[in-house]
């Protein structure tokens, strides 16, 4: 075979590969039809609510969540932030100081998990209740698979309040071994306010305030307290 | 012939100044702060090391406020603004093992400091959920809060 035979059979692979590859990841994610789906209850289900969350992926305890819609916000001290369960970008707001995020808040979880996975809801046995918090609740599973090749598998497990139209007091996730427990106290299922999800029209998106940057050694919020100056480069 | 040597000798120090000042160790260690500058009762000591100068390597100190320690490890290395708390450049990028392996398993920490702006985020597994931010402030290189005046609860209780 020459040498110019021979450089375009290499183009030839080199080209041919990145087609086959791209052949076998859109048979990876072929969509299942949504018809035959059930509907994921955190998303479809319990727009409007106020509450105290504790547990969770965060490890919060007794923070004032709010949802109104697609945005759910969660209160800290001095602070707020919304997460948009439709787009999972969040933003902070801190006084007049707003920063826009690329990702969700960790106490929106598990609301704003799993959107993109297919979705299982398994109908329990008949009278299967549990008494959380002094609500009678009906115990529903739920099980979630990625719709890629992605090896998981997600159990989740809802109390849902009988006196509180179905809403899930408390929300067990089993993921990679794993539980995870969040758990819901004081819910009102009356809408709140839509003044408490808005934010400063100016809200950075992940860019430098001009304001904040500083130099190597020094940067950030100008500190409140004293605090003293650690030796220059102690060796590890 | 003079010339020519003299450019060398000051070539060769250059480059002996050069390799010298980017293998020397560079110690990043603060407390951790709120995005309103109050300060959390841990802190981070890292050391920034390598040749390349991206390795890093330290500890996340009284991450209970109760004087435990945590070994962390990582790199620094370019993040995109838009995953960062109002930053940009590199950062460095630090694994914590804090939240470990308990008996119902454990979950993933990871820190992005910024030492240009002050800066940081803490991002935790969301379990193939994908990743959630789990708290973000500011730090001040080299300062780290009295005892007496340090916050009562750590950053990841936000």
């Amino acid at each position: 075979m020459s040498s110019h035979s021979m450089r375009v059979a290499w183009l030839s692979c080199a080209l041919a590969v990145p087609v086959c590859l791209q052949g076998q990841a859109q048979r990876k994610e072929a969509p299942v039809s949504a018809s035959q789906e059930s509907q994921n209850p955190l998303v479809s289900d319990f727009k409007s609510f106020s509450a105290k969350v504790s547990g969770g992926i965060a490890g919060d305890h007794d923070r004032k969540i709010y949802r109104s819609g697609n945005l759910m916000r969660l209160d800290f001290e001095d602070s707020y932030r919304v997460t948009d369960l439709s787009t999972l970008k969040m933003w902070g707001v801190t006084g007049d100081s707003c920063v826009e995020f690329e990702r969700p808040d960790a106490g929106s979880f598990p609301f704003s998990a799993y959107h993109d996975f297919k979705v299982e809801r398994v109908a329990t046995k008949e009278k299967e209740e549990e008494t959380v918090e002094g609500h009678v609740c009906r115990i529903e599973n739920i099980t979630f698979t990625p719709r890629d090749d992605r090896p998981v598998v997600v159990r989740m497990k809802l109390w849902e309040a009988e006196d509180l139209d179905g809403f899930p007091v408390k929300i067990e996730v089993d993921v990679n071994d794993k539980k995870i427990i969040s758990t819901y106290t004081g819910v009102s299922l009356t809408a709140p306010d839509p003044k408490l999800f808005q934010h400063p029209a100016k809200c950075t998106g992940g860019m430098p305030m001009p304001s904040q940057k500083s130099k190597e050694t020094g940067g950030g919020a100008a500190p409140k307290k004293d605090s003293i100056t650690l030796p220059k480069n102690p060796q590890p | 012939m003079r010339k020519l040597l003299l450019l060398l000798t000051v070539l060769t120090m250059v480059a002996t100044f050069t390799v010298a000042a980017s293998a020397r160790t560079t110690t990043y260690s603060f407390t951790l702060r709120d995005t309103s500058g109050d300060a959390y009762c841990d802190g981070f000591t890292v050391y920034l090391y390598g040749s390349p100068k991206t390795l890093v390597d330290g500890y996340h100190w009284n991450d209970n406020c109760a004087s435990a320690q945590t070994n962390v490890n990582g790199f620094k290395g370019g993040v995109a603004p838009a995953y960062q708390y109002s930053g940009s450049g590199a950062v460095l990028i630090v694994s914590d093992p804090l939240f470990g392996n308990g008996a119902d398993g454990g979950s993933g920490l990871v820190w992005l400091f910024n030492a240009a702006y002050g800066t940081w985020i803490v991002y935790e597994s969301g379990g193939g959920a994908g990743e959630y931010i789990l708290n973000y402030g500011t730090f001040i290189n080299g300062e780290v809060v009295k005892d007496v005046e340090k916050g009562t609860k750590p950053s990841i209780r936000r």
